[in-house]
């Protein structure tokens, strides 16, 4: 929105009610018009990421219970950036090749650390999921109050001009009031879809959450399964 | 945040901005004024009855150059009205007058014109004047007065004070006395107009004094234009002499001349109603009709019954309509006073009502008989 292809403002129009009102007002205004902007900017974008998110996880848990084998998953996976569920695998299987690799015997603590490392991809995942939700949140409890502190501030510009021209008439009072009571009605317009869809998302970003962490702990649990395989196999051929 | 192919969010949401703002600007610019609305008119319900009661003025009366009140009688003296005194009148007074006239015991009504000093000489009131002092106490005092019309006008004496006789001898008297009376003071004026003020009052004073002497009834009387506008000194004392001594009462309107043009109605005045007596001549007239179409012989004691019937009349006193019988009784013993009562009814069906009751028709169409043997009988 771009205030300088105004036209020629009108008493009553939009424009004529925004280039009439107070610095503040229009401040205000602008203010407001910028934060329904951003939001919905979030919003969409926030739909679509998860749209690809959900599709990328069902995508990787058909390919996982598939059968095929866990690294050669892992090799696939790790040469291309990966979001969701596949950067959880991603993690824990780095993690559990690493301590292989190092050759060590130390599987005491392995368990706790592939844990650990599958908690940090999920809260990983989760925060990038989450970003800019607060931005929704803020627009959606703050827009209307700014909006409101600007309807009163042109409600109170209104009637100074109106003590000074000493004419209380209402036709000389209402354009004053509707161009204050825009103020609001931006900031309406901004808060009310920022609440709505911060909500909506809000539950799907929990939803995602619940699905990685349930993923994370049957994946550990497998690795947990192949660890023991691991230690009984060198007990026996120890023996 | 980056602008990524994959995070559009930024540019569809300032398209849809753009595209919300474009409509709004252009729903909005035609913004419709509200309608005038026009001013709700209170109707108020009235029954036919009221209807028929209301009495309009006609709109296409003939309008009356100048609306004068209603006049009944030519009044005996006139009542004058407080008029504006006039101001410029005592730039030409010298002095005040002398107290040369004795206390008048009938002190003229302080709202009265001024006299001005420069008397206009020609008046057009004293020429008529003079012949006409035949029988109006009125008439009486204003020949001697050679002053302007407003005087005239203002010398309107209420005759509280003087006794009957006074009024009496001056019905009587007037034709010999004021004659002579009159011509004096209609030279004057022409003589006199620079002359202040002063000189005529006094010689109209002295005139009063010697007819006083001439016949000693009159003195007190004549509170002539001229003293009246001398005194225009309020006396405190003499107020009870202004008040009406009037019986309170329905007074016919008094006027100059007469006018029996009503006026144009008034637009909320309702009719007439029947009063008390009118109901009473027209229940009589009524019960007599139909006592003598009534014939019913009471076959020994029976339970007190009276037939109530109700009718309805035309503005003929024609039944508009099949009379009912209210009260159906049991006992067929009582149905055949009922049936007498109907039959008497059917009887005296074109009954004959005065016309003075037509305009109250209204009042009356609609009535209920009661046919009381005891009564009727006798």
């Amino acid at each position: 929105m771009t205030p300088a292809d105004a036209g020629i403002p009108h008493d009553l129009t939009f424009w004529g009610m925004f280039w009439a009102a107070h610095l503040v007002v229009k401040t205000v205004m602008l203010g407001l018009i910028a934060a329904s902007l951003w939001s919905w900017a979030i919003i969409i974008n926030k739909y679509l990421l998860y749209a690809r998110f959900e599709k990328s996880m069902d995508r990787f848990e058909e390919t996982f219970w598939s059968g095929n084998s866990l690294e050669e998953l892992y090799d696939t996976l790790s040469t291309r950036p990966t979001s969701g569920m596949a950067a959880v695998f991603v993690g824990g299987m780095r993690e559990w090749k690493r301590s292989f690799s190092s050759a060590s015997s130390a599987f005491m603590g392995l368990q706790a650390r592939i844990e650990k490392v599958l908690d940090v991809s999920i809260a990983r995942e989760t925060e990038r999921l989450e970003s800019q939700l607060l931005v929704l949140a803020s627009v959606a409890s703050a827009a209307p109050f700014v909006g409101l502190f600007g309807t009163v501030w042109g409600i109170m510009t209104a009637f100074q001009a109106i003590a000074i021209s000493k004419n209380s008439s209402l036709a000389v009072v209402a354009p004053g009031i509707a161009e204050a009571l825009f103020a609001t009605a931006i900031g309406l317009f901004a808060a009310i879809p920022a609440l709505v869809f911060y909500n909506a998302l809000q539950g799907r970003v929990a939803r995602s959450q619940a699905r990685m962490e349930s993923f994370a702990d049957e994946f550990s649990s497998i690795l947990s399964r192949h660890m023991d395989q691991h230690v009984s196999g060198e007990r026996g051929h120890a023996a | 945040m980056k602008f990524r192919p994959t995070e559009p969010g930024v540019y569809i949401s300032a398209a849809l901005h753009g595209a919300l703002l474009l409509t709004a600007l252009v729903s909005f610019s035609d913004s419709r004024k509200f309608e005038d609305a026009a001013e709700a008119i209170p109707v108020d319900m009235i029954t036919e009855s009221q209807f028929n009661e209301v009495v309009k003025g006609l709109r296409e009366a003939p309008p009356a150059e100048t609306p004068k009140p209603v006049v009944d009688r030519v009044a005996e003296v006139e009542e004058s009205k407080p008029q504006p005194v006039v101001q410029e009148v005592k730039v030409d007074v010298p002095a005040p007058p002398p107290p040369m006239r004795e206390p008048d015991p009938a002190p003229p009504e302080p709202p009265q014109a001024a006299a001005p000093p420069e008397p206009a000489p020609p008046v057009p009131t004293p020429p008529p004047r003079p012949p006409e002092p035949k029988v109006e106490v009125s008439a009486k005092p204003e020949p001697p007065k050679p002053e302007p019309p407003k005087p005239v006008t203002a010398e309107a004496v209420l005759p509280p004070t003087p006794p009957p006789r006074p009024r009496e001898l001056a019905k009587i008297e007037p034709p010999k006395v004021a004659p002579p009376k009159p011509t004096p003071p209609k030279p004057e004026p022409p003589k006199v107009p620079p002359k202040p003020a002063l000189d005529r009052a006094q010689i109209t004073a002295l005139l009063d004094k010697q007819r006083k002497e001439d016949e000693a009834k009159k003195p007190p009387r004549p509170p002539s234009g001229r003293e009246a506008t001398e005194q225009r000194k309020f006396d405190p004392n003499s107020i009870a002499k202004l008040l009406s001594k009037e019986e309170p009462g329905q007074r016919a309107s008094t006027g100059r001349a007469l006018n029996q043009t009503a006026s144009l109605g008034n637009p909320t005045a309702s009719g007439q109603r029947m009063s008390p007596s009118l109901w009473g001549q027209l229940d009589g007239y009524m019960i007599d009709q139909y006592k003598r179409c009534w014939s019913y012989m009471s076959l020994g004691p029976t339970a007190r019954f009276i037939p109530q019937i109700e009718v309805s009349f035309t503005s003929a006193g024609v039944l508009a309509r099949e009379p009912r019988l209210r009260n159906q009784p049991s006992d067929p013993n009582l149905r055949a006073l009922a049936d007498s009562a109907m039959r008497a009814v059917k009887q005296c069906n074109p009954l004959r009502i005065p016309a003075q009751f037509l305009p109250y028709y209204n009042e009356w169409k609609d009535r209920i008989l009661r046919f009381d043997p005891d009564e009727m009988s006798g």
